[in-house]
């Protein structure tokens, strides 16, 4: 069985901008400064 | 801190999108064969250069100029030649409305005209415009030698003939030739084609006498169906002898009398045209009889009935219209194949699959299982650019930077 899911390449550079940015920001709130 | 933030998020993601792209090109090699479309990009078409009046003029109207729509490059480059023909015009009143010259085409099933063989081998003298003068005896020719013409591969000795009018030939048969069983007939051989009616009217051709070999030679009977006749409706079909016919063709399925009833082709007329690229395609034609017709030894019972034999030439085959250069730009009128307003065309490219495989496994207290396999296929998707009036807009451009946009406001709100 395949799962056909469409993607634009604009979709994927905007999540995955902001998956970063979240991931970064917990990662610096995660260390003590 | 924030501002800093997000610029370093933002060299990652675009960082992050390159080797993504990169990655899954990579995987991309091992996983199967997918139907792609062609490699995502935000391309910008290419210039072309467009210098007016350059171009040389044919002489006299070009190419196609008339029944075809320019392209406005060649109309740009190209309409000088034009105003040199039509002083009186402007480039932009250059509405098609010349020259439509008409395509000869190959009409087969139109009802043809009485058509006569021409034997070059002695060519039928010019008529001359005088109204006094009669038309000049027709020439006499050898034609010799043996021809079949019946069912039954006789063969008629002809010993000699002469032409009655354009369309008929008068012989002399030498052969012990029954007119009341054939007084029509219509044959076709590898040497020839032997026409004959009741009245000796024999209308020959043959290799010898030089036969334009390349033309479709037709058949056209015009029939009425199923009188008294003792032999009833024959059956028969003409596709298999490799014979094109008419589909208004009437053939009935039973050689006896009482299924030509049943037909009920008492009335019905019909029209038969037989056609064929080569004679020897004919070589198995229609024979009239006093009886009837005659197809392949099979007997149809018709009224009455009119013959026509004519001939067209075969169609050659179109020559390629030829690519204008730019040496010849403005020999041939370029149609005009960009629309003024054209939509975006979705297209899919490639396609990225991940996922498991089909298997069997035996679980102890269940039994055998049987896993069917899925995968998760990311088909990345184009949207393309719409034309309006020859300006191009880039669907995937817009969306990206729309999409840049949303993403730097979300940053810059958290």
């Amino acid at each position: 069985m395949y799962i056909h899911i469409p993607f634009h390449p604009s979709f994927i550079f905007a999540v995955g901008t902001v998956l970063v940015f979240v991931l970064v920001k917990s990662l610096i709130e995660l260390i003590p400064l | 801190m924030r501002l800093a933030l997000c610029l370093f998020t933002l060299f990652l993601s675009l960082s992050l999108l390159f080797a993504t792209s990169f990655s899954v090109a990579l995987a991309q090699e091992s996983d199967p064969p997918t139907p792609t479309l062609g490699p995502f990009s935000f391309s910008t078409p290419t210039p072309v250069s467009i210098t007016p009046g350059l171009h040389p003029c044919p002489e006299g109207l070009p190419s196609g100029f008339g029944s075809i729509t320019p392209s406005r490059r060649w109309l740009y480059e190209c309409s000088h030649c034009l105003l040199s023909l039509y002083p009186t015009s402007t480039p932009l009143s250059l509405t098609p409305r010349f020259l439509l010259t008409p395509i000869p085409t190959l009409d087969i099933f139109s009802t043809p005209t009485p058509y006569g063989f021409v034997a070059t081998a002695t060519p039928t003298p010019a008529p001359t415009p005088t109204a006094t003068s009669t038309p000049p005896p027709p020439p006499s020719l050898s034609l010799a030698g043996f021809y079949k013409y019946s069912a039954a591969d006789e063969e008629v000795y002809v010993s000699s003939g002469y032409w009655v009018d354009s369309y008929y030939l008068k012989v002399q048969r030498a052969s012990s030739y029954n007119p009341q069983n054939y007084s029509y007939f219509v044959q076709t051989y590898k040497s020839g084609i032997v026409a004959c009616d009741s009245n000796g009217n024999l209308k020959v051709s043959s290799a010898s006498f030089n036969i334009d070999w390349n033309r479709i030679f037709s058949y056209d009977y015009e029939v009425s169906f199923c009188s008294s006749g003792r032999d009833g409706l024959g059956c028969g079909s003409v596709s298999a002898y490799g014979l094109k016919a008419d589909s208004d063709i009437v053939f009935c399925s039973n050689s006896s009398s009482s299924k030509c009833l049943e037909c009920n082709l008492d009335s019905l007329e019909a029209k038969i045209t037989i056609h064929s690229t080569t004679l020897d395609d004919m070589n198995h034609g229609l024979i009239f009889t006093t009886r009837g017709l005659m197809a392949y030894s099979q007997k149809v019972i018709f009224n009455s009935h009119k013959r026509y034999l004519s001939s067209l030439p075969v169609p050659a085959t179109p020559t390629p219209f030829p690519t204008a250069t730019p040496d010849t730009y403005c020999f041939a009128v370029v149609e005009d194949s960009e629309p003024d307003i054209s939509l975006p065309v979705f297209q899919i490219g490639n396609s990225f699959c991940y996922g498991l495989n089909a298997f069997n496994t035996t679980i102890p207290i269940f039994g055998e299982f049987s896993f069917p396999g899925i995968h998760v296929c990311f088909d990345e998707i184009t949207f393309g650019s719409i034309n309006i009036f020859g300006l191009q807009i880039s669907i995937d451009l817009l969306s990206s930077v729309i999409a840049a946009v949303v993403t730097l406001r979300i940053l810059l709100r958290s």
